[in-house]
């Protein structure tokens, strides 16, 4: 190789960062702009495990959601609520959501107010939002034993200040007995579903994550701990590919197509550039 | 949530955290203090409202109001225990704020105990994964055999990686040398799965915001245009 | 003394989950066939310790403010951007108190319009923003500091590509060159469900012994801290 060949490859090592920031805003407004097809691959149990076990929920019981994911997660648990929520509304099942962060309330209810809304959900007789629940200082496990043992005890008014009492739903829903399964969506959900409703209650526990803690979920999916996961919004898209219907989940994963192969690149051309000075250096 | 000014606000915020990758700047800093008392204003705001006026106040004003039983007003002796929090801020007082802090590092003690029990002991006969294909239905069936293989590996990257922390261990012990490799190669695999999910993440957030300013400036240039053609 | 009172404390607040864990739900006939008095004031419990948790949620924001109001009054450098917290900080109590999810009249629909343009469009667009951010970073990482030199790299990179690919409809495009058992869904599958879930699993036991030693240290106010 010559001596300019492999001067002009070590300037790929050398390139200045901001024109791949620029390159990377590029690439990533590509798919936004043409669209392309898209195959439905369901490569995980996660997803699937998740879907049989809730369309298995009986009509006398109702599906707890913790429903924790605020501002730092809302990219990609936003989108496994969306679908979770739309799934259940498909198959009128009632559910009851809750959450453990002061900014989650919010967020849940921006996505479950417009879907319960189109598929004729009336709030307080088909589903629930109880606001915010505080773990006493962060002990999450003391939490749940409370709410599971006696939820209107622990949680004695709704989202908006309602008495739990007087909404008909929750005349049903007192104990863990009557729930059927939990659906914890947060950046990091709380192991402590896993110890205290699984292990205590026996309740079926899944969980919505951010991708970057689904590698170590598996572990909990692998010891039938969990009995589903959604990792990311690649669980998201999985689980609108089983239910058929088409949301956020969808709608981004062709730009994390064209991210992945740009970092995939991006490695590639800084090893090929760190190469090629090494072999310049050598060079007499 | 989709009112113009919103929208608006948004966009200008993006683009100043956005300038941060040129250069820190006094856009930036404006920015995060302005994100940070707002952060600090709601949560305040919102921990009354959510969880000591629902939990804490309304029991005292309903025993006073005769409401509810009596005996709730001695919820006001909670106000106790919770101004010991604020001794922390005192160098002579501090010694008060222990108590509380002790409390709590207790009650987390205590259900670490179950908690752990709980998560862990699931996990043990989760790990006893069968090798012999003889003894699974069907025999040893291709299907069996992989699957028998699968839990080989499993099972050599779980030791191998146990063995691998194992600090009381030297490293170049002869008998340990290739577990410990082995060990080391599969937490590689690992943390390059971990790598890739990571890249998942981080890259969710730049997708959503280039996707939002994305359908702002659409949204202005169509209106811009409508607003030229006068159609 | 006081180092004995919080001890007592701690100890005693840790006995009291163990013995509502360890103690049956309900005592044998010959014990006398009651029910576990721990459990039955559970929710009691719950409730006030979250009510004490809860009560220290003025620490951090007074602490905060008293420094940025510090650099104002003492008019130190950057004194300017402490102003802004400070405004920000009084819009943002104002507007979280006055405002409904379904405003009647002028002030309360201003309220709203208020908060709405805090908290999603300052808050919600700083926090995004910040973690996108990272990804530029990581971009830029990817490019200088992941260099493939030695057999660990080398193997972490291909994992690392084998599942980015695979979580994505790049690996599904990709599949239709491979054969079924190669293809890049089922390869990521095997990936974190076999040497990732042994790693993590194996991981997850060390994690553990650790919790356990760290718990029993704090319970019994053991160690240096404890003194």
């Amino acid at each position: 190789m010559t001596t300019t060949m492999l001067r002009l490859l070590s300037m790929l090592y050398h390139l200045n960062p901001r024109w791949l920031y620029l390159a990377i805003t590029v690439v990533l407004i590509i798919p936004l702009v043409v669209t392309l097809p898209m195959s439905t691959n369901v490569s995980s149990c996660g997803p699937q495990g998740l879907y049989d076990t809730a369309g298995s929920c009986p009509a006398d019981k109702v599906i707890l959601i913790d429903s924790s994911w605020d501002l730092g997660a809302k990219p990609e648990c936003m989108s496994q609520l969306e679908c979770f929520v739309n799934d259940l509304c498909r198959r009128k099942i009632k559910f009851v959501v809750f959450s453990t962060s002061l900014y989650a309330p919010t967020f849940a209810n921006d996505v479950i107010k417009p879907i319960a809304q189109t598929n004729g959900y009336v709030y307080g007789t088909d589903w629930v939002n109880l606001g915010f629940i505080q773990p006493p200082a962060g002990n999450m496990g003391v939490l749940i034993q409370s709410f599971c043992e006696n939820i209107h005890a622990t949680r004695p008014i709704d989202v908006d200040g309602t008495a739990v009492a007087s909404l008909p739903l929750m005349q049903s829903v007192r104990t863990a007995k009557d729930i059927h399964m939990v659906m914890a969506i947060n950046y990091c959900p709380w192991q402590e579903w896993i110890s205290f409703g699984k292990g205590q209650f026996g309740l079926p526990i899944a969980f919505g994550c951010a991708s970057i803690m689904g590698p170590y979920f598996y572990v909990f999916v692998d010891s039938d701990q969990l009995c589903g996961l959604l990792a990311g919004n690649r669980g998201a898209y999985e689980y609108e590919s089983l239910t058929g219907m088409r949301g956020m989940g969808s709608k981004v994963m062709m730009a994390f197509a064209f991210g992945m192969c740009f970092i995939i690149a991006a490695v590639l051309i800084g090893n090929v550039g760190f190469w090629a000075s090494m072999r310049l250096r050598r060079m007499p | 949530m989709n009112n113009p000014i919103t929208v608006w606000v948004g966009a200008i915020m993006t683009l100043t955290i956005l300038s941060y990758l040129i250069k820190d700047n006094i856009f930036y800093r404006l920015a995060q203090k302005a994100a940070m008392g707002i952060g600090v204003g709601i949560t305040v705001v919102l921990t009354w409202q959510q969880v000591l006026q629902p939990y804490w106040w309304a029991h005292i004003q309903g025993a006073f109001s005769h409401k509810e039983h009596w005996l709730n007003a001695l919820w006001l002796l909670a106000l106790i225990p919770g101004a010991m929090w604020y001794c922390q801020m005192s160098k002579k007082w501090f010694w008060l704020s222990t108590p509380i802090i002790g409390l709590f590092v207790g009650v987390a003690a205590g259900l670490a105990f179950k908690g752990q029990i709980l998560l862990m002991l699931p996990q043990l006969p989760a790990t006893l994964k069968p090798l012999n294909p003889w003894v699974l239905d069907g025999g040893p069936t291709h299907a069996n055999i992989l699957f028998c293989l699968n839990n080989l590996v499993f099972l050599i990257a779980l030791f191998t990686t146990l063995l691998y922390f194992c600090f009381t261990i030297k490293a170049d012990n002869r008998l340990f040398r290739l577990p410990m490799k082995v060990g080391r190669l599969a937490i590689m695999v690992a943390l390059g799965a971990m790598f890739g999910s990571t890249v998942m993440t981080r890259m969710a957030f730049l997708i959503e915001r280039i996707q939002f300013l994305a359908q702002f400036f659409s949204e202005q240039i169509s209106a811009l245009a409508k607003l030229v053609t006068g159609g | 003394m006081k180092k004995n009172i919080v001890r007592f404390i701690t100890f005693g607040a840790g006995l009291y989950f163990l013995l509502e864990f360890m103690l049956p739900e309900q005592m044998p006939g010959w014990l006398g066939g009651f029910k576990n008095p721990f459990t039955r004031c559970f929710t009691e419990v719950n409730n006030f310790l979250m009510v004490l948790g809860a009560m220290g949620f003025l620490l951090g924001p007074i602490n905060l403010t008293r420094g940025e109001f510090m650099q104002v009054a003492r008019q130190r450098k950057g004194w300017g951007e402490s102003v802004v917290y400070l405004v920000a900080l009084v819009t943002a109590l104002v507007a979280t108190m006055f405002t409904t999810d379904t405003p009647v009249g002028a002030f309360q629909t201003t309220m709203k319009v208020v908060y709405d343009a805090l908290f999603y469009g300052v808050s919600l667009s700083f926090y995004i923003t910040s973690m996108g951010l990272i990804s530029f970073y990581l971009v830029s990482a990817a490019h200088r500091a992941f260099l493939l030199n030695t057999l660990e790299s080398g193997l972490m990179m291909v994992s690392a590509s084998i599942v980015m690919l695979g979580l994505t409809p790049a690996g599904d495009y990709l599949n239709q060159f491979l054969p079924a058992q190669l293809q890049f869904g089922t390869v990521t599958q095997w990936i974190l469900g076999c040497p990732n879930t042994a790693v993590q699993k194996a991981v997850l036991f060390g994690a553990c012994g650790g919790a356990f030693a760290a718990a029993m240290r704090n319970w019994l106010s053991l160690g240096k801290s404890g003194d």
